[in-house]
This record gives structure tokens, sequence and C-alpha cells, in this order.
């Protein structure tokens, strides 16, 4: 029995993170960086009973792709599904930033995802860790690395996995792959199972399924599920990948907002659909029927120019009431909370100042609107400083928003925040209230300086909801977050593990510390954690490794 | 979590040069099983780190049933279970043998 070709002709989905690996690159040209043999595992699960993988549930390393040299990462969806947990996260992060450092660029990145996003056991840890990946995924693109996200695996791909895949140069999608910020499961247990019923398997597909992303354009390519149609997919994939730049970020966020304006409020693909007058049985058809409906509704289409933002009356933040900011006359609020505007200096200099306040949710709307927003100030004012405030209560939880692609609209304004960094923008976010789940990767985690006031409150999720998800007493989840920063929400655990640097109450001495920050000419990175980790050791590690082999 | 530490001595040295293999995944009822020739050729050392407490008099039965029945010399065998049943445990020890003795 020839065994590679039994793994090409497999399900892609029933594989093992190995056997995609073994099966999508050149029969044997995989090396693996921190093999198993390394024992590189999570110190945080033995803490609650739960046995360590060997890999932590992510294979890394470097192999060869039609002959040419690329890095891969694939997770493995069957172990805690596929989470980024502090270990994980810190191989995927090295393997980023070694392509960038060292001295033979790949080719491009293949990213295997199959996760539920951030594992819970370490959520802090994990949340820090999508961030950075974002990051230095970026940090590739820009150096003309093409970073291929390939989602068709148990666990594709929610939260902080979507957000990675959503900022990837290009995404292929099989029919049982899903992708989505909230999962079923999560919406239902915060919203209720009137927004969404999880046990309803046929709508968890229809909302998050891989024919509606690939039809609404959140993946590209649209593969059979084995894995050499993955295989021929990354090639396809690599061939067109887009630039990581402005004008490209813009077509997207644009066409985006189309999308948004013309289908928003709808509630179910059939629906959409109806809408787009494309066949009501498309979940139905054969995937090469599928795929060539697809292909005729992909036709470029025109998209009118976004609407303009709502310019709403003066806003004054309550919370920075001693006057830590300065507002000129022209800032605003949009109904559903973001802010504009710019404040000056002691010095006269202006700084951009955007965000999303009043604890509201980042939905779809105020996606476009950031994403437009960042744009504009990256276009006509290039260089200035950029101030994003952030009190949000997290992503939308909404069956529509997931519906149209709340994962690359958040997406967007991740790529944006690190586009105007790497245009020579200083980027500080201040903290002021609370920031939840994706919506503290997007809009914290991008910046280059966090700074927050101390009754900020950052969580990836609440204790109980933790508790609700991973099916552990709350009390025993309470007795570890004593004994460590990686999984209790709030201030303290995050300025601990370094994604919070500093913490200022309102005032004089705030003002002075922005202004100081926002005009430096350049911000020491990266600077000295409080809580000393492995995380950053480990990143390092990988990086060289990288280089070496 | 419980660890268990099995060693055996006297046995027939595995065939074969793969340096190590790596078998299944951590998962409820699943496990995952590194094997590395990493002990004297007559040596068979087990180290199990399971998240069911409670089962080592099984874990040594099975382990002890290995040894017995096939050349297991030399190798080091690190186990994280996830409860995975006893049958299990040995399709996926005998899975990993087979990776070991084969090119």
């Amino acid at each position: 029995m020839d065994l590679s070709a039994t793994i090409l002709a497999g399900s892609y989905y029933e594989s093992s993170a190995r056997e995609r690996l073994a099966g999508l690159l050149d029969p044997g040209s995989f090396v693996e960086i921190l093999p198993p043999t390394e024992r590189c595992r999570s110190p945080h699960l033995a803490q609650f009973g739960i046995a360590g993988a060997f890999d932590d549930g992510i294979v890394i390393g470097r192999g060869l792709l039609d002959g040419r040299a690329v890095l891969v990462a694939a997770q493995e969806g069957a172990f805690l599904g596929g989470t980024f947990g502090e270990v994980h996260g810190a191989k995927l992060v090295g393997l980023l930033r070694g392509a960038v450092s060292g001295a033979e660029r790949p080719a491009a990145i293949l990213l295997l995802l199959d996760t539920g996003g951030v594992r819970l056991q370490e959520a802090n840890a994990g949340e820090i860790a999508v961030g950075d990946a974002i990051v230095a995924l970026l940090e590739a693109r820009a150096a003309g690395i093409p970073v291929i996200a390939l989602l068709g695996g148990r666990s594709v791909c929610f939260g902080g996995g979507s957000l990675v895949a959503a900022c990837c140069s290009g995404r292929a999608i099989s029919e049982p792959g899903r992708l989505g910020v909230s999962g079923p499961e999560v919406i239902e247990t915060t919203i209720g199972v009137e927004e969404f019923d999880a046990r309803d398997r046929p709508l968890v597909w229809r909302i998050f399924g891989g024919r509606t992303r690939h039809l609404l354009e959140g993946a590209d390519l649209y593969a059979d599920d084995t894995t050499s149609a993955f295989r021929t997919a990354a090639v396809a994939l690599i061939a067109e990948a887009p630039a990581f730049h402005a004008p490209h970020l813009r077509h997207q966020t644009v066409n985006h907002a189309g999308r948004v304006r013309a289908l928003g409020g709808l509630r179910d693909a059939t629906e959409v659909w109806q809408r787009l007058s494309l066949p009501p049985g498309i979940h139905d058809v054969s995937d090469d029927t599928f795929r060539a409906v697809a292909a005729a509704h992909h036709r470029p289409r025109g998209d009118a120019a976004p609407a303009a933002a709502t310019r709403a009356q003066a806003f004054a933040l309550t919370t920075l009431a001693d006057g830590a900011l300065d507002w000129q006359g022209d800032s605003w609020i949009t109904p559903d909370g973001v802010i504009g505007g710019a404040v000056r200096t002691e010095q006269g200099d202006a700084i951009a100042v955007i965000g999303l306040v009043g604890g509201a949710p980042l939905g779809l709307d105020a996606c476009v609107t950031l994403s437009r927003e960042l744009a504009a100030i990256t276009a006509e004012a290039p260089g200035r400083p950029i101030l994003i405030l952030v009190d949000t209560i997290g992503q939308k939880m909404s069956r529509s928003d997931e519906l149209l692609g709340l994962s690359q609209a958040i997406g967007h304004v991740a790529q944006s925040i690190v586009l105007a960094r790497q245009h020579g923008h200083r980027v500080v976010t201040l903290l002021v209230g609370k920031a939840a789940a994706a919506a503290f990767i997007a809009l914290v985690l991008m910046a280059e300086r966090v700074v927050a006031l101390p009754e900020a409150e950052p969580a990836v999720l609440s204790l109980p909801v933790i508790a609700r998800v991973t099916k552990m007493p709350l009390a025993e989840l309470e007795r570890v977050s004593r004994t460590t920063p990686v999984l209790a929400p709030g201030l303290e655990p995050m300025r601990l593990l370094g994604a919070v640097q500093e913490v200022l109450p309102a005032g004089p001495t705030l003002k002075r510390r922005l202004e100081t920050l926002l005009s430096a000419a350049h911000l020491d990175q990266p600077i000295p954690v409080p809580a000393a980790r492995p995380y950053r050791a480990l990143i390092t590690r990988v990086q060289s490794l990288v280089a070496s082999v | 979590m419980e660890t268990i530490d099995i060693s055996h001595e006297g046995l027939t040295a595995l065939p074969g040069n793969t340096p190590w293999a790596v078998v299944g995944v951590v998962a409820s009822g699943n496990l995952e099983i590194l094997l590395e020739r990493a002990s004297p050729p007559d040596t068979c050392t087990v180290r199990i780190e399971t998240s069911a407490e409670g089962f080592a008099p099984i874990w040594q039965a099975v382990i002890r049933d290995l040894v017995a029945r096939h050349a297991t010399g030399g190798l080091r065998i690190a186990i994280n279970d996830g409860g995975a049943r006893p049958d299990t445990v040995t399709l996926r020890l005998l899975q990993g043998l087979s990776m070991m003795a084969g090119a």
C-alpha cells in the first residue's frame, strides 16, 4: 500500500495535524522544529488534571511545496480543540518571526489552522500569543512572504484563530470547515437559544460553514475535503497572494462594507442567497457545481463608496474629565460607539484619536467605521500619532454579524492598526474601561503600547463563562487564579503578563505620559515583563531554530 | 494527574533504526505515545502521565503483556493519557512499535 497516496486521497477533516503535513508537503521534505522529543508541553494543564501533549497541539517546521521552501504550522484540533496555549502560541509566533529574521526567506508560510481559539485554561497567555502572532504574520506579509490559511479541520476556526485567518494573504476552506469569531455554543450561552440554537447543525453550517464563507468571500478558495485538494489550493493562493499594503486593505474593507450595507440584518444564509439571486439548494449540490456557481457569483461587482461616518456632537469622555485629553472641535461619535477626532499636545502637535467606547460591542458596522477612519488617517495625515480609546464588552455576539463575516471585519481593523504602525505612526491604546475577547486582540494588542486607567477591566472571558465552556468547577478556576496570572480576568494579570504596560489615573500625569509616548521617535520593543515567563525565551529559541534548519 | 513509571529488563532488542516516533493524540479516551531509542538494548522503560487516577495495576498488566509478546528492548516510551481504554492503549503501542521497526 502506498501510504502517501492514501493520505493524499483521504479526508483532510479526519486527518491528524501530522498526517496533513505529510500529505501537503513534498514527500519526505518536512523537518520539524521542536519535535515531540523536545517535550515542549504546557506548564499550566497539570494543575487542572489535564494531560499535556509533547508538542502542545501544534506541529511547526520547514518543508518543500512544489520544490519551494515553505514554513508550516499545523494545529491538532483533537487536542483541547487545537487551542492557543502559551507554549502553542510561542511556537507559532517564533516561526512567524523567524520567517523574517532568518537569512533565507521562505517562499510562503502555510498555517493549517484547526482551533476553537484561545485555550481557556491559560486564557490570558493564549490571548497575548494570538495578538503577537497577528503582528508577526503581518510583518511577514509586509516583507513579501505570503501567509496562507488552510481551513478544513475538526475545530476550525473560531475565536482568535478566525482573526489570524482573516489577516492572512489568502484562505482556502472545505465544506466541513467553519469560520467565525463567536462559536454557536458561545453565542447560545451568552445571548440565548433564540439567537442561536447550537444543536441545530444545519444552521451552524449555513452561518459558519465553508460554502457560506466562500460565497461571502471570507475564504478565497473552496477545496474538496482531501489533503491533495488543499495542497493544490495552497499553491494557487501563494501564486496570487496580494501584498500587504494600504490600497489592497482599503479595497477589502470597502468591499466588505458594501456587503454589510447590502445584506445587513439578514439572519440566515438562505435569506442571503435569495437576496443575491443564488439557487436556494446551494448547500446541497456537489462540490464541482458549487464551485461553478461561486465563481460566477464572484465576478467583480460595482461597490458604492461607503457612507460618510455619522458626525455627532463633540464627544467628551467622562472618564477623562480631568483634562487628560484636549479635544479639538470636530470630534464625533457614531450610534454604535465609535469615536474619532483629534487632540493637540502642549507643543501644538495633532494626535489622531479613534476608538470604541461606552461599553459598546465590536460589531460589523463599528468595524467598518474603524477601518475606514484608520485608512483615512494613514492616507491624509502620514505619520500622525494615533491614540486608540477602548471601552467595549467585546465582539458583538450575533448570528447576523457572524453570517456576514465578523471575523473578516475585525481582521480588517487589526490589519489597519498594524499597517499604520508599519507606516511609522506611533500607536498607543488607552484602555479606559472593559475590553474583552476578540476586541481586546484587535484594539488593544495591536497597539505598540498599552496604557490603562486603574479602573480598566480587560478580560478574555469571565471566570463563570470559562467554567461553563471548560466544564470546570468555578471554585477550582478561582483557586488557580490566585496562583498564576495566565487565567484570571482583570487589569493586574494583564499587567503582569506584559499586555498592559502602564497604569495611570486620569489627570495631567496621564496626559503628559500619553504625549511623551505618542511623540517618541521610536518605542523600545520588547519592554520588560513583570512576571518572568518562559514565553519570550521560547519564541526566541524557535526563531533561531527557523534560521538554522 | 498520576505518574506511573514501569521498567522491564532482559528483553530482546527492537529491530530497525527509526530514532523516534509519535502516535495518537491526547484527547478524551485517547492517548499520545512517544517512543525513543534511549534505553540500554535489553531494557524498556515506560512513563505514563494520566488524567485517570487509580489504574496503575492495569497499566502494569498492559505493559507486561507488551514486553512479553514483542521485542521492545532499547525503548523509552512516554505516554500522555487522556483516559484511554486498555485495548486502545495496546493498539497504539503496536502502531508505535511498527513505526519504530520500519525504515
